[in-house]
């Protein structure tokens, strides 16, 4: 079978074939690639003379295809008597192509047949297994009709291949004819091969995917009958011969369960490993009316009839665990029992996104440096990942790893990792750059698995004795590594994820250069942050340990720092991206470290306002909320001095905001607009229909579809709260609230609608109500009366809201609806300061009627935030807490996890150019995962601001994770799709082999170098 | 103002090799320059350049559009076939390709007309399976009962949920264009009124003006006055049929129709334009109706017709596909019906309300095809309605709450690659409200090259019941690739004729898919001595590029090899005139 990538040839002619230069068009052979397995072949044997003879494949340990270096030629590949290829099934082709990893070439397995031809298979595979002792490879299939395992003897794989080299033993075609096969009773999802017998034996487990009338099951098989029909096993007993698709020897069928047990979730450790149990941020909030948040309901349970669908499998010597495609779970399974499938209770994933989990792509970690092992399970419905600790399977929790400190970034869910884009594939590689020299030298053995250590006391640059601990030829000022400290030295246990976009990125899990990641101090003098935990100091001078050293540098024993100088801790924490950048403010290199751009600016509708000087008190002042106890590590005037006292701290900048460092991962560049009474972004796009439940005492205007809680409304009880520990706060800082400020706060709706032509029919219609009557007052009986009557009490729609008329406060706000009341002004003219919201009486009626006449049942507006001003961030938007709690009614969330998710700051009073020092978690400040600042007057925080002045400013300094893309290589000249499917660390090429559904076929990430290590084999 | 034929027909000489390439990526980017006033009248008798294909209620009836695409005529056509002829004899192929009663183009001429291999040639002993090789053409002119000539460019075929008004939007004169329907019988023959196109009065057999929905701003029931914007492509109706929303290709424009039909199925009026929306994602191709299922709402689930429950229910919504954003928009539909008055204010209209980012692929930016599948929720429903009492309704809500699947078909940069998005909409936030909107995209699919269209239909499983599939149509690699949707795997690839676009199916119901009813005898063929036939059996694709039809065989229940493949050619691929 053929195919040939004809397309653009076949444009090309139709367009008339007037290209003056030929163009190459790789031929392709990959179609649907999807799993891949690894075998080490011994291809050539070289005698004592040293020649090299091709010999009939041998299969090898794949630790036997000993590494092959970076600098590798191609002559030095050529001599490698044992090679290492990869087996990559072919789901559109029904077949298993052979790559040559250390040429980068598809073996053609039939030299006799035009184009690179593969190993057939049955139609659509769906999984491929290596045997313990490598002789044979195993291959599930789902092929309508007729779902099978085939087999192929490892030494047939490679078919023909070599026969110009002067031939070998047994070169034949492979033929599907020749593999024995045996039949599943249900199509295929995927293969494994599992250890019994203490690793002497093996099973194949295999999982059947759901058909009419049978649910999904994993299935043992006894490989004996499929080895004795390919002549691998001479053993007498039942055998499977080739073309005979006899029913596969089951040991065991097991019905996969559908029962989701309750869980108790964990936190993952927080990177801060001298704090036992992690830090404590309880207290590090800020102040809010908890006393009015609900307790959400439960996500209600999946119904019954789910059914199991497996989907990946990963396999860990005797256990395999599957991941579910329709269920929440990891099934896992274990063999030790005479290859009898036995499932424990399964692993569940949580729902923080809000959805069930559809789990994909699983992965099993090698060992940290404490023993400890995790499995990554991608969701499918949201593109997180999942992080089950399964270092004790069998006692650990069932739970996912929770994020630890969610607060700190409260933008992806606490129960997973998540990405820019969606995560499609997962693999681990625990990767070093071993040590092979040290202050004493050359290495007599290159030493890998060594932790950074900056603790003085393990010996310095300066110092004449060789280190104490040789962790400390890693820092920083060390000159024995051969790659320096930085994100681009991968030192430890990763993950390399593949995301939706086309780009992989890494996961830190246990990186081994963490204690050299950091700011120094890490005391309390120079605590940057809330993680930023002091570091005991060493109990004494034999101390080694890695997180005794509150202050790495010491002048007696080198001149520059030990450390990275990052300005946040911990820099480098398991279960999160991996930056690309060294979080720090480099003269050089950049700065990295999160701040704003120049000075915020403030103005009205386009015009400048003075903020400083004497002009400037009339105006308010943007200004930093503190953090007590912390210092600013970006107020740093020489930010790589190694010592504190050398950075030279400047004083902060007024109008301006305090940057959080907390969680650097959280920053993103984008441009913040903070406005008065501003509008909740997307609040304007619905339109709402008109009506009253209370005579017009009220007026509702209901959107079914309108989400009001979700775009974060408060209404008047959200606004009296808010207010009540304003003032508590503001009476801790000697300031007063107003006595009528409860009474104003609240968001308030403002009708965006025109007043319809005067010769509308619309105006001559009767208008009946819910209650049989009529919106129009009785007096106004001619369409052109009516008509007027709106006009002057409404106005036309403007959008600077030039009629407050059309201000209609929210007492009730709803998922669904919004009741609305109307303003009272103390004067004859309506002022939009002073107003007090009126609440539901009779006195509205005919104000509300009115309203509802003049804009026709049904109207668009748009919600402002009454008496507050609105930070909205143009990539984050509008952050808020507000949820849908009982009867639909919009209440704020008591999720600890939503503490700051914030965006409405009160004005603060001030007497004159003084203001007083707010801290970031005051209920006077406004404190987001970003920033914190106070806003400050014009006088006494109680006089108007004008609706809609506005600071605007620009934050830059995002985390930047690495990320590498998979789009682009030199030999594609446009951007290609990719479609990853599954990922295989491969230790003898330090790379990463990434297999493309699409158009990348088989891809590999050189860990060495960070980078793609070749174009795509295809 | 249209340009005159004779300057469209030299200025379509030359690209007319190009442009079959590219046709149906974006079919008819040659809009607004069709003239019915002259010119050659397109073949009565034979397809050209289809891309439509509906099936009528009862399953007697084929109705193909025909798209005129290189303008060698001067219209299209609309055409109405046997299918109960065309269903027996596909099923005779399947029995002997040479069967006597069976009008072969070429008798003995072709390979496997005049000697079908029994088995393969592999030695292996199995069946030789028809299909692309064996399933030799038959006269397509002796199934032919109507034709009508219609405008070009005709991009698309769909009935009305009531299956008595089928409607195509076309690009030669930019409108939807409709016809009447007498809906005919499952358990008999397709009367002769099911084959006539009711299109009005035929002038040169030419449908009439009034059947051409958008042209006219002054057309009755338009009220706003408006009309419709070039190249209309995508059709998607609301659940009870009143409503249609249209998208359009070079725009960022989508359009709202009524159907004319009331809520029962019954004709009350003209189709007419009603709204356009504006500053919606250019590139706009297909689009589907959001599936709300009231039982969703506790106010519904013993009520669907109260108050209560009518203020819950979202209103419809449809979702429409880019192909040149890397994202889906939500349109709602307000009927908005007059029901406070005769003023010009209470009409239709569709408001743009979200916008969902396609990231779970680097190849979201060209999707086209879209089809959303609610079996889990009839299934689920199915079973719970077995139950009682208060879990009965906590479990019909938690079932009508599961996310409906969707299916998006997706090109990609390279010719060669395209695969299928799925995504999930409707979910259960954390804090327990519902949204039955809310989609995320959550896999895809890696498919050869063209993905174009996206259906759901049933196969028969070897038990002889429903089991749903989803069927992606493959432009450019000439393949219907088979998807289970529960496994989310390619069941299958289907080897079909060059060019494939339009595809139908014998007609079904979902909730009988949803329950995996048994698949009824067709009655119709109850006394033939040399056929039996299910009710359900075949999928029909149109080769756009070779203007012919070809049956794909459905039913597995007895395991046989033409599972999943074509077994019946409509039509002659290498007849004189059709574009090579």
């Amino acid at each position: 079978m053929k195919l040939r990538h004809v397309g653009a040839l076949s444009c090309l002619a139709l367009l008339g074939a007037c290209q003056q230069d030929p163009i190459t068009v790789p031929e392709r052979t990959f179609e649907g690639a999807d799993a891949i397995e690894l075998l080490c072949l011994r291809t050539f044997a070289t005698d004592a003379t040293g020649k090299r003879t091709i010999i009939a494949p041998v299969p090898l340990d794949e630790a036997e295809c000993s590494p092959l270096p970076a600098e590798a030629t191609t002559d030095d590949v050529k001599a490698r008597d044992a090679r290492l290829y990869g087996l990559v099934t072919q789901t559109l082709r029904g077949e298993v192509a052979v790559v040559d990893l250390f040429e980068g070439r598809v073996i053609d397995t039939d030299s006799a047949t035009p184009g690179i031809n593969l190993v057939p298979v049955g139609q659509n595979p769906t999984g491929i297994a290596l045997a313990n002792d490598r002789r044979a490879v195993f291959v599930s299939t789902s092929e309508v009709n007729k779902p099978a395992i085939y087999l192929v003897p490892s030494t047939r794989l490679l078919g023909d291949f070599g026969v110009d080299l002067g031939g070998r033993d047994g070169a034949v075609t492979p033929r599907i004819v020749d593999w024995p096969a045996c039949s599943l009773p249900q199509p295929a999802g995927g293969l494994k091969v599992a250890s019994i017998d203490g690793g002497a034996g093996y099973v194949l487990v295999a999982t059947l995917l759901p058909v009419a009338g049978s649910d999904a099951k994993v299935v043992t098989i006894d490989p004996l009958p499929l080895l004795r029909g390919a002549g691998l096993d001479a053993t007498t007993g039942n055998r499977v011969d080739p073309g005979a698709l006899v029913p596969c020897p089951v040991i065991s069928s097991t019905s996969l369960t559908t029962k989701i047990p309750s869980v108790t979730p964990k936190a993952a450790t927080d990177g801060v490993p001298y704090v036992t149990g992690g830090v404590d941020l309880s207290t590090d909030r800020p102040e809010s009316a908890q006393s009015t948040c609900e307790i959400l309901p439960a996500t209600p349970p999946e119904p019954f009839s789910v059914r199991s669908v497996p989907g990946s499998l990963v396999a860990d010597g005797r256990r395999v665990y599957v991941a579910d495609k329709a269920l929440p779970i990891v099934h896992t399974i274990d063999v030790s029992s005479d290859g009898v499938a036995k499932e424990n209770a399964p692993l569940v994933a949580t729902n923080d996104s809000g959805a069930p989990a559809r789990l994909g792509s699983l992965a099993i970690s090698p060992e940290t440096r404490n023993f400890e092992r995790f499995l990554y399970a991608i969701d499918q419905s949201d593109g997180g990942v999942f992080v089950f600790d399964v270092t004790q399977v069998d006692s650990s929790p069932r739970g996912p790893l929770m994020r630890p400190h969610p607060e700190l970034n409260p933008f992806v869910p606490k129960d997973r990792i998540r990405f820019g884009a969606a995560a499609v594939s997962v693999a681990f590689a625990r990767h070093d750059w071993p040590l092979r020299k040290s202050k004493q030298g050359d290495l007599s053995t290159t030493r890998t698995g060594l932790l950074c250590n900056p603790n003085p006391n393990a010996g310095g640059e300066l110092d004449a004795n060789p280190y104490r601990d040789d962790g400390a030829a890693y820092r920083a000022n060390a000159s024995y590594a051969d790659v320096a400290l930085g994100p681009t030295r991968l030192r430890g246990v990763f993950a390399i994820v593949t995301l939706a976009s086309g780009v992989v990125t890494v996961l830190d899990i246990d990186d081994w250069d963490a204690p050299c990641r950091r700011p120094d101090p890490l005391n309390a003098a120079g605590r940057v942050g809330s993680l930023a935990v002091p570091e005991p100091d060493a109990i004494n001078a034999n101390d080694l340990d890695h997180y005794h050293a509150p202050i790495a540098f010491s002048s007696a024993s080198g001149t520059a720092s030990p450390i990275s100088l990052e300005v946040t801790f911990p820099v480098s924490a398991p279960h999160r991206a991996r930056s690309s950048l060294l979080l720090r403010n480099d003269p050089e290199k950049g700065n990295a470290v999160p701040g704003v751009v120049g000075s915020p600016q403030l103005s009205f509708f386009g015009t400048a306002r003075v903020v400083v000087g004497d002009d400037g008190l009339k105006n308010p002042l943007l200004a930093p909320a503190g953090a007590p106890g912390f210092i600013d590590p970006t107020l740093a005037f020489v930010p790589l001095s190694p010592t504190l006292e050398g950075r030279n701290f400047v004083a902060a900048p007024k109008p301006g905001v305090r940057m959080s460092v907390d969680d650097p991962t959280v920053h993103v560049d984008q441009e913040w607009k903070i406005s008065y009474e501003g509008i909740l972004p997307d609040s304007n796009r619905r339109p709402a229909a008109i009506s009253t439940t209370d005579g017009y005492q009220s007026l509702t205007f209901r959107n079914q579809d309108g989400r009001f809680c979700n775009l974060g409304v408060e209404d008047i009880a959200v606004g009296a709260a808010r207010v009540s520990v304003e003032r508590a706060a503001g009476a801790k800082l000697g300031l007063t609230i107003g006595a009528d400020e409860a009474t104003r706060v609240a968001d308030y709706l403002q009708i965006d609608d025109d007043i319809l032509a005067v010769d509308n029919p619309y105006w001559i219609e009767n208008q009946v109500d819910e209650n049989g009557g009529s919106c129009w007052d009785p007096s106004l009986t001619s369409g052109q009366a009516r008509h007027d009557a709106c006009v002057q009490a409404f106005g036309e729609g403007d959008a600077r809201g030039g009629n407050l008329y059309r201000d209609l406060p929210i007492v009730e706000a709803y998922e669904d609806r919004l009741v609305v009341s109307r303003y009272g002004y103390s004067g004859s003219a309506p002022d939009h300061a002073s107003r007090v919201v009126n609440a539901r009486d009779a006195s509205n009626v005919s104000f509300l009627k009115l309203a509802r006449c003049c804009f026709h049942n049904q109207t668009k507006f748009r919600v402002r935030t009454g008496r507050r001003w609105l930070a909205l961030g143009g990539v984050s938007g509008y952050l808020h807490h507000i949820s849908r709690g009982d009867a639909g009614r919009c209440v704020q969330s008591c999720d600890s996890a939503d503490v700051l998710l914030n965006s409405r700051a009160p004005s603060v009073a001030r007497a004159g150019a003084a203001v007083v020092d707010v801290p970031r978690n005051s209920a006077l400040a406004l404190r987001n995962p970003f920033f914190s600042f106070a806003m400050f007057g014009p006088g006494d925080g109680g006089a108007a601001v004008e609706r809609d002045l506005e600071w605007k400013f620009s934050t830059r300094g995002q985390f930047t994770p690495f990320q590498i893309s998979l789009r682009t290589s030199s030999n594609q000249t446009e951007a290609a799709p990719t479609l990853t499917k599954s990922m295989r660390y491969v230790p003898a090429l330090s790379n990463v082999a990434i297999v493309d559904g699409s158009s990348r076929g088989l891809t590999f990430l050189d860990l060495r170098s960070l980078a793609l290590r070749r174009d795509p084999i295809y | 103002m249209p340009a005159p034929y004779s300057k469209l027909r030299s200025d379509f000489v030359l690209p007319r090799r190009l442009a079959v390439l590219t046709a149906v990526l974006g079919l008819a980017s040659v809009a607004a320059c069709y003239s019915d006033s002259a010119g050659i009248e397109p073949p009565a008798n034979n397809m050209y350049y289809p891309t439509g294909l509906a099936v009528s209620k009862g399953g007697g009836v084929l109705y193909v559009a025909n798209s005129d695409f290189d303008l060698k005529y001067n219209g299209g056509t609309l055409q109405s076939y046997d299918l109960t002829s065309i269903r027996r004899h596909a099923a005779l192929t399947i029995s002997n390709p040479q069967d006597p009663d069976l009008p072969l183009l070429r008798g003995a001429s072709g390979p496997c007309a005049s000697a079908v291999p029994i088995e393969k040639s592999d030695g292996s002993g199995d069946r030789q399976p028809l299909g692309e090789t064996c399933a030799p053409p038959v006269d397509a002119t002796r199934y032919v009962r109507d034709t009508a000539i219609v405008s070009a460019f005709a991009n698309d075929l769909a009935f009305s949920p009531s299956g008595n008004r089928l409607f195509f939007p076309v690009s030669g004169n930019a409108s939807i264009m409709w016809a009447d329907i007498e809906p005919d019988d499952s358990a008999q023959a397709a009367p002769s009124t099911s084959f006539t196109i009711g299109c009005g009065t035929r002038t040169n057999n030419r449908c009439d003006a009034s059947h051409q929905a958008g042209a006219s701003a002054t057309e009755p029931g338009n009220t706003r006055g408006i009309t419709l914007p070039g190249q209309p492509f995508g059709m998607a109706f609301t659940a009870d049929g009143t409503g249609l929303a249209v998208t359009h290709q070079a725009d960022t424009v989508a359009s709202l129709l009524t159907t004319g039909l009331s809520s029962t199925g019954s004709r009350v009026s003209a189709p007419a334009l009603q709204f356009l929306i504006g500053e919606v994602p250019n590139g706009s191709t297909g689009i589907a109706l959001v599936p709300h299922d009231v039982d969703a709402y506790d106010e519904c689930i013993d009520a669907p017709s109260s108050a209560a429950c009518i203020a819950t229910v979202p209103k419809p919504a449809f979702l429409k596909t880019s192909k040149t954003e890397s994202t889906l928009a939500l349109l709602r539909y307000y009927a908005d019906e007059g029901s406070q008055g005769t003023s010009s204010l209470y009409r239709p209209y569709l408001t743009f309300e979200r916008l969902y980012p396609v990231a779970a692929t680097s190849i979201g930016v060209d999707q086209r095809g879209i089809a959303i599948d609610a079996n889990a929720r009839l299934a689920c429903k199915a079973q719970a309605s077995l139950l009682t009492g208060e879990t009965r309704r906590t479990t019909i809500r938690g079932c009508a709450r599961l996310p409906a699947r969707v299916f998006i078909a997706n090109r990609s940069t390279s010719a060669s690659y395209g695969g299928l998005l799925v995504g999930e909409i409707g979910a259960t936030a954390a804090d327990g409200s519902y949204d039955a909107d809310a989609l995320r995209i959550v896999s895809s699919i890696p498919l050869l090259g063209g993905p174009s269209r996206v259906h759901l239909a049933p196969i028969i499983d070897v038990d002889g019941r429903y089991s749903l599939r989803v069927f992606v149509v493959a432009f450019d690699s000439n393949r219907v690739f088979v998807v289970n949707p529960e496994t989310l795997q390619v069941e299958s690839t289907i080897v079909v004729g060059q060019g494939p676009f339009a595809m139908a199916f014998d007609p079904f119901k979902f909730d009988e898919v949803a329950r995996r009813d048994l698949v009824a005898d067709d009655a119709r063929f109850a006394q033939d001595p040399k056929v039996k036939l299910k009710r359900y059996r075949f999928g029909y694709i149109a080769s756009f590029t070779k203007s012919y039809v070809q049956a794909i065989d459905l039913e597995n229940t007895s395991m046989s090899p033409t599972f999943e493949r074509v077994v019946f050619t409509l039509g002659d691929p290498s007849a004189a005139g059709v574009s090579k």
